[in-house]
């Protein structure tokens, strides 16, 4: 029995440029996709995901790998994988001259649908985003937020089995921010929509997935539930201090590495050009060391800046794996 | 095939829901065509209907024989303005202008320095002595280096000399039969205007006649004659505008990431391809069509073989389309993309014989503009209306067009497919 909507078996794809090395984009990814969840791949822009949701999608051809949507090949038979999936471009991929009647009915009639079925479908789909009574303006008249919502009416027509979404919510207001999201659980909810999800908004992962992917310079460097990535790291709080201080007297970093030894980890960093000294903790509980670290800053007489206390999260988990931060 | 003709219904109906295009394919071409065929018609007509040139004549015979060779001179070129006039009524609008003044050699060289006049005759003294005599006569036409018409005057003087030498020398002979037979004076009038009446007769019927005509005259007579160029000359290169722009669809088409969103579809490359290429090819159809439809409304006819016209039609428009799918290989930017189509266009037509007849160029330049398109289809559309030609005559053309289709296509397909496995 097949337990996987989507396998990715060595995906790869490697730039050849004229003057330089060849650029590696994706390096050798694996990973599966259960049906009915929401499977988010999460990282910077330019860490891969675009690329890795063009291979999967069949719009660009992998230079090593392959992936199975719903047991057809999609390099090897393209055409069944297609019928099969659907996709939400972070571009609004749609004919701004033409009203979302006629982009949808063009779209449909490209997946075999017709007649009154087409119809019906096109009217459910329009009734879902909310875009009934703006069915024959041109999408050119349109807010952002409404073209993303025509945007994913397009992916959605023909019922795929598994729909892609690459950064849908990039570009648009708040609200219309919330009503996609919204969306994309209610299709996952409602219809058991598989949905691929790609962004680089933590917050939006965290909200959102079943199962996250990281990745990292073409890399897949983490793979599992936001509490199964969390566990990877020791769940451990993370507490930024800031400092105005350009540099920390010698006496107090001695203090301060004693004070709060192993497992705990303390990195300080100073900067004379901002006048400033940021010290992070990471540690289980670190919440609880937090009045210990303020004593030892008050005793030397430091003025503190700020104070930020986090719970474990992808930024975290991600700060975790690569020694960066999710939005450098 | 339903998939690619879907794709091309809706690539044309982007098209067309630009409004702009109607001006583009209809109103532009259009007013090109006629403006260009209705001034290539007026430059041919030219000799006929610019003002006569006027022609001082210093008649120091003056008499009746000058003034008869001078009828005769009116007779063969009546576009010509002799001054001064026989007749008040040859000049009605006074263009000599010479009003009493007598006319004297000196007079008219001033006339024709201050460019008054286009040449000046000088009937010699002698003049009907030497014509009496039968000797040779020697007329003077003078004329400024600058005047392009007096090569044209010189050969009409020539052609009325030879008609009044003809005249004097049928009256010289009537005389020696008169003489000879003993004519009485009555007779030898008759006779005298006999000659005379018959001899104006055979110059007005003459009997080897050599009459002035050509196949386009007789093809499309109700056609001015330049719209025989300026039709298939314009509505080719406004193919030429029309379907090469298909470079610049792909690039805005991946930019605005629907040819992406046609790629994750259930379709093959080829369909996507197929569906645009051959919207763009019936844009051009219809250029063709428009620019064709609008040549026959005003009297211009391509032959009356039907399936070569269509032939060498739908050759033209494959090879021009190919062109454009070929060009969409080479650039990346639709700023690149526009450049390059509209050098190629305005290399091409102009090379090709879309703005100008190659029979007026050069033999080299003739040869090299047959690298374009153009000038194949051009070969054939005026086989077409001037010879009447059929598919025999116009099927190099056609071969020539389909081969460029076929090698600028598969250049791009193999460009394409390179470029996608990159």
């Amino acid at each position: 029995m097949q337990s996987y909507l989507l396998e990715a078996h060595g995906l790869r794809k490697v730039y050849k440029r004229a003057k330089a090395q060849p650029l590696v984009a994706v390096d050798h990814i694996d990973l599966q996709v259960r049906p009915g969840e929401i499977f988010s791949l999460l990282g910077p822009n330019g860490a891969g995901k675009t690329t890795t949701i063009s291979m999967l999608c069949g719009l660009l051809k992998p230079s090593e790998g392959d992936a199975i949507i719903d047991g057809y090949s999609i390099t090897r038979q393209p055409i069944a994988a297609k019928q099969r999936l659907g996709i939400v471009p972070q571009e609004i991929a749609l004919y701004d001259r033409f009203s979302p009647l006629r982009n949808l009915r063009f779209f449909g009639k490209l997946y075999g649908l017709r007649g009154a079925e087409l119809d019906k479908r096109i009217d459910e789909i329009l009734e879902l985003v909310d875009l009934s009574d703006r069915r024959n303006d041109p999408v050119s008249s349109f807010s952002g937020g409404m073209k993303r919502r025509v945007n994913i009416a397009a992916g959605l027509l023909h019922r795929p089995a598994l729909l892609f979404m690459d950064e849908p919510t990039v570009g648009i207001d708040p609200q219309n921010r919330r009503r996609v999201l919204d969306l994309i659980k209610y299709l996952r909810d409602q219809f058991g929509i598989t949905i691929f999800y790609t962004s680089h908004l933590m917050e939006e992962v965290q909200e959102l997935s079943d199962r996250i992917a990281i990745v990292d310079h073409g890399r897949l460097i983490a793979l599992g539930t936001l509490r199964e990535l969390v566990q990877q790291i020791g769940e451990e709080d993370r507490i930024t201090l800031q400092l105005a201080q350009p540099e920390l007297p010698p006496q107090l970093r001695s203090q301060l590495l004693a004070s709060f030894a192993s497992p705990i980890r303390l990195d300080i960093h100073s900067d004379a050009e901002q006048m400033h000294t940021i010290i992070q903790m990471f540690a289980k509980q670190g919440r609880k060391l937090l009045p210990q670290l303020l004593q030892i800053i008050n005793d030397a007489d430091l003025e503190v800046q700020s104070i930020d206390l986090r719970e474990p999260d992808l930024e975290a988990v991600f700060l975790s794996l690569t020694g960066r931060q999710l939005r450098d | 095939m339903q998939r690619t003709l879907l794709v091309a219904l809706n690539e044309l109906r982007l098209m067309l829901s630009d409004r702009s295009i109607w001006v583009n394919i209809v109103i532009v071409p259009l007013i090109a065509a006629f403006a260009a065929g209705w001034a290539n018609s007026t430059l041919s007509d030219a000799d006929d209907t610019s003002a006569a040139p006027l022609i001082d004549v210093v008649d120091l015979a003056a008499n009746a024989d000058s003034q008869s060779f001078q009828r005769e001179i009116l007779a063969v070129q009546p576009r010509l303005q002799l001054c001064p006039p026989l007749q008040p009524e040859d000049d009605p609008e006074d263009r000599c202008g010479l009003q009493a003044a007598s006319l004297d050699y000196d007079l008219a060289l001033q006339r024709l320095r201050d460019e008054q006049i286009a040449a000046i005759l000088t009937i010699e003294g002698d003049f009907s002595e030497k014509l009496q005599a039968g000797e040779p006569i020697t007329l003077t036409l003078q004329a400024s280096d600058a005047n392009l018409e007096v090569d044209s005057i010189a050969r009409g003087l020539q052609s009325a000399a030879a008609r009044f030498g003809t005249l004097r020398l049928a009256l010289k002979w009537n005389e020696r039969l008169s003489t000879n037979f003993q004519l009485d004076a009555q007779t030898k009038q008759q006779l005298e205007q006999q000659v005379v009446a018959r001899n104006q007769a055979l110059w007005q019927d003459p009997p080897v006649q050599i009459a002035k005509s050509s196949s386009e005259q007789r093809l499309n007579a109700g056609a001015l004659p330049g719209f025989s160029q300026s039709i298939p000359g314009m509505g080719s290169m406004y193919v030429l505008f029309c379907v090469l722009p298909l470079s610049q669809s792909f690039i805005r088409d991946r930019k605005q990431w629907t040819l992406q969103r046609l790629s994750s579809m259930p379709l093959r490359t080829s369909q996507i391809m197929g569906g645009k290429l051959l919207a763009y090819a019936a844009i051009g159809l219809l250029q063709l069509l428009i620019v064709f439809g609008f040549g026959m409304l005003l009297g211009l006819r391509f032959g009356s073989d039907l399936l070569a016209l269509l032939l060498v039609v739908f050759s033209f428009v494959a090879a021009i389309t190919a062109l454009a799918l070929f060009i969409s290989t080479l650039v990346n930017t639709e700023q690149q993309a526009s450049s390059m189509n509209l050098l190629l266009t305005l290399l091409l037509a102009p090379l090709g014989g879309a703005w100008w007849p190659l029979d007026i160029v050069p033999a080299w330049m003739r040869t090299v503009g047959h690298i374009s398109p153009i000038a194949w289809a051009m070969d054939a559309y005026k086989a077409m209306i001037f010879r009447n030609a059929g598919l025999a005559a116009v099927w190099l053309p056609i071969c020539v067009l389909s081969a460029m289709a076929i090698v600028f296509f598969s250049i791009a397909v193999l460009r394409l497919r390179r470029s996608q496995s990159a």
